[in-house]
């Protein structure tokens, strides 16, 4: 269950990242219509809420936040990273 | 109107002063950071640093009764004088059992306390090798090295302190910190480094936080002395304090009246009518050989916070003193809140894996504002400056911090395995050769160039944690394969996390090798620089001055 409430929050923090333009144009190589971005961030809210409920249920109010303060910590690395392997080497936008 | 400050407006003043008091004390931080992470690990690495300690499977371990009858036989033996007896039962994190008595009178050794470890179906004392194993690499988080304990104290404080300030000024400073939130552009400079110390602080933040500030909960009362010396008679603060935190543990006097003691397995025997014997963590016996004489049946702590129920019962008449206290204060539940969570105790595996990221993580949110600091002055300098001393002095204390530090953890680790086994101080011997090691970085990166100095040092730690299994399996009986074989996942986890984490410090040092560094750099040549910085400008290039 641990890993379960782990991937939910990574799942969440993908949903969270899509809702942003620039993170979803890296990952999904185009950016997302409305009104996905709106949808995106419900989804990824509604998950995160659902695996600190999950986290609340596991272990108990105290422990169950602090893990998934965890989850929600590590599992935004590992989207940030996902979006970085998806990134161009060569920046693309000149000033 | 605005609201200015004194380098500035207010978000300027605070980039300031973010800047400076993170560099001012980032060289303590990051040694904090590396060694306080080994603490959510210690007793593993405890295991994998002692390689004759058994480990006994589940189903074969004594009942806590009779394990509690093997140590108590022990100290009879050992310590016969001895005033207090304490027993800690094996973990799943720690197979053996914990002896401490204190004694009567100072020991030839010049401590009046004995401890170690017991096998706990043998009965015998663990005849591990002496060494300082996962608690002397933790300990050195507050108490670091070479100095009195209290100094030590006093200067983590203030660095955490600054730590502190530094994270709230880095929040105040992030205009972008929701936009940001997964923003990591790598092979770009100076931008990758911002973006590194970016992500590592925000995604963290929660965690950094936490840890910071529960760190100056640990010692609220040696801080601010102040608190305690006002708000009470000054004569009776420290013992109104200690009851006030843990009024369970309140001294009771001896008696000086000798009587017969109860057995330790009579007391457990009616213990365990209402507590489940899995819950107990220890039994102790205090003012041993007095008529006032109790025993304490410490439990596991439940949930969020430190230390568990406490029950007594008389040692000489069994009968059961008191399983209840008052519910403590409110300030007393949010400090043992905060102190379970700086030491995550409660985290089972798993979460104690995400700890120990996190904690890595720290680390390298402060490393990265430290490569972060000197190359935005290198920048501005341009291509013809030269470097002051100062900047050159970072650079290369960057390097001999960042790179030496787990250079000196990994040596300690080779020290564990290849120093004499009858070596006299030898605990303090592995320590030194993590400071040796780390002397030789900081003079390393002082003679050679220094993007050499960088590639070779991060080769070398990558090296070093590669090949511990392998001096593992020369000088024990506990390899790999063993491990695996028998089950032993404590040991064996740390064998494949050194060779994880030399996979990946390789994959960094691929990226320095002058052959990688060109492919790159012809990738980024009709890249445009980024503001604030040189177009993809490498931060390790070679630097003649």
């Amino acid at each position: 269950m641990f890993w379960l409430g782990f991937g939910v929050t990574i799942v969440g923090a993908l949903c969270l990242a899509l809702s942003q333009s620039k993170h979803a144009k890296l990952i999904l190589q185009r950016e997302l219509q409305r009104p996905w971005p709106i949808v995106a961030r419900g989804v990824g809210i509604a998950l995160w809420l659902a695996a600190a409920v999950l986290g609340a249920e596991l272990y108990g109010v105290g422990i169950g936040i602090a893990t998934f303060f965890a989850w929600a910590c590590l599992g935004s690395w590992a989207v940030a990273l996902l979006a970085t392997w998806r990134r161009p080497v060569a920046p693309a936008r000149r000033r | 109107m605005k609201a200015q400050g004194f380098k500035g407006s207010f978000r300027q003043s605070m980039a300031w002063f973010h800047t400076w008091v993170g560099l001012v004390l980032s060289v303590l931080l990051y040694f904090i950071f590396i060694t306080g992470t080994f603490g959510y690990f210690n007793a593993e690495v405890d295991q994998w640093m002692r390689p004759e300690q058994k480990v006994v499977a589940p189903e074969a371990m004594p009942t806590r009764q009779a394990m509690a009858e093997t140590g108590f036989a022990y100290l009879r033996n050992a310590a016969p004088d001895a005033t207090r007896y304490f027993i800690s039962f094996p973990t799943d994190r720690n197979p053996s059992l914990y002896y401490y008595a204190r004694l009567a009178e100072v020991g030839a050794d010049g401590n009046n306390y004995i401890n170690g470890y017991i096998d706990p179906v043998s009965g015998d004392k663990v005849a591990a090798r002496e060494t300082g194993g996962g608690d002397a690499l933790y300990e050195m988080h507050y108490r670091l090295h070479y100095m009195p304990a209290r100094l030590a104290l006093y200067i983590v404080g203030i660095a955490t302190m600054f730590m502190f300030i530094s994270l709230i000024s880095g929040i105040v400073i992030h205009k972008k910190i929701f936009t940001d939130f997964f923003t990591l552009r790598l092979r770009k400079g100076q931008r990758s480094w911002l973006d590194g110390h970016n992500i590592s602080s925000v995604l963290a933040l929660p965690f950094l936080l936490m840890i910071t500030y529960s760190g100056l909960v640990f010692y609220t009362f040696d801080y601010l002395p102040g608190v305690a010396v006002v708000s009470m008679d000054i004569s009776d603060a420290t013992t109104e304090i200690r009851e006030h935190l843990a009024p369970q543990f309140k001294p009771v006097e001896a008696s000086g009246e000798q009587a017969e003691m109860i057995s330790v397995r009579a007391i457990l025997d009616a213990a365990f009518v209402e507590l489940p014997a899995e819950s107990v963590r220890y039994v102790s016996l205090e003012n041993r050989g007095d008529k006032v004489a109790e025993y304490h049946i410490g439990q596991h702590s439940e949930g969020l916070s430190r230390g568990g129920a406490l029950t007594k019962f008389s040692a000489t008449t069994g009968q059961l003193l008191t399983d209840s206290y008052p519910a403590h204060a409110a300030d007393v539940v949010f400090a043992r809140g905060s102190l379970a969570l700086h030491e995550g105790r409660f985290a089972n595996i798993h979460l104690r894996w995400l700890y120990f990221l996190s904690g890595l993580v720290g680390a390298a949110m402060v490393a990265t504002g430290m490569v972060l600091w000197a190359d935005k002055r290198r920048t501005r300098l341009g291509k013809k400056g030269v470097a002051g001393s100062g900047l050159k002095f970072v650079e290369r204390t960057n390097l001999a911090i960042i790179v030496g530090l787990p250079l000196g953890v990994a040596a300690y680790f080779w020290a564990n395995r290849l120093l004499p086994i009858d070596l006299e101080g030898r605990a303090d011997w592995e320590m030194h050769c993590l400071f040796l090691m780390w002397a030789a970085s900081l003079a390393h990166a002082s003679i050679r160039d220094l993007a050499s100095a960088w590639r070779e040092q991060v080769t070398l730690l990558a090296l070093l944690f590669a090949a511990l299994p392998v001096v593992n399996a020369v000088t024990t009986d506990v390899h790999l394969l063993a491990t695996v074989r028998a089950g032993d996942w404590v040991r064996a986890s740390f064998d494949l996390a050194a060779l994880a984490f030399a996979a990946a410090i390789w994959l960094v040092a691929r990226q320095m090798s002058p052959k990688v560094k060109q492919a790159l750099a012809g990738e980024r040549s009709d890249a445009a620089p980024v503001a604030g910085s040189r177009a993809g400008a490498p931060i390790l290039q070679n630097r003649a001055d």
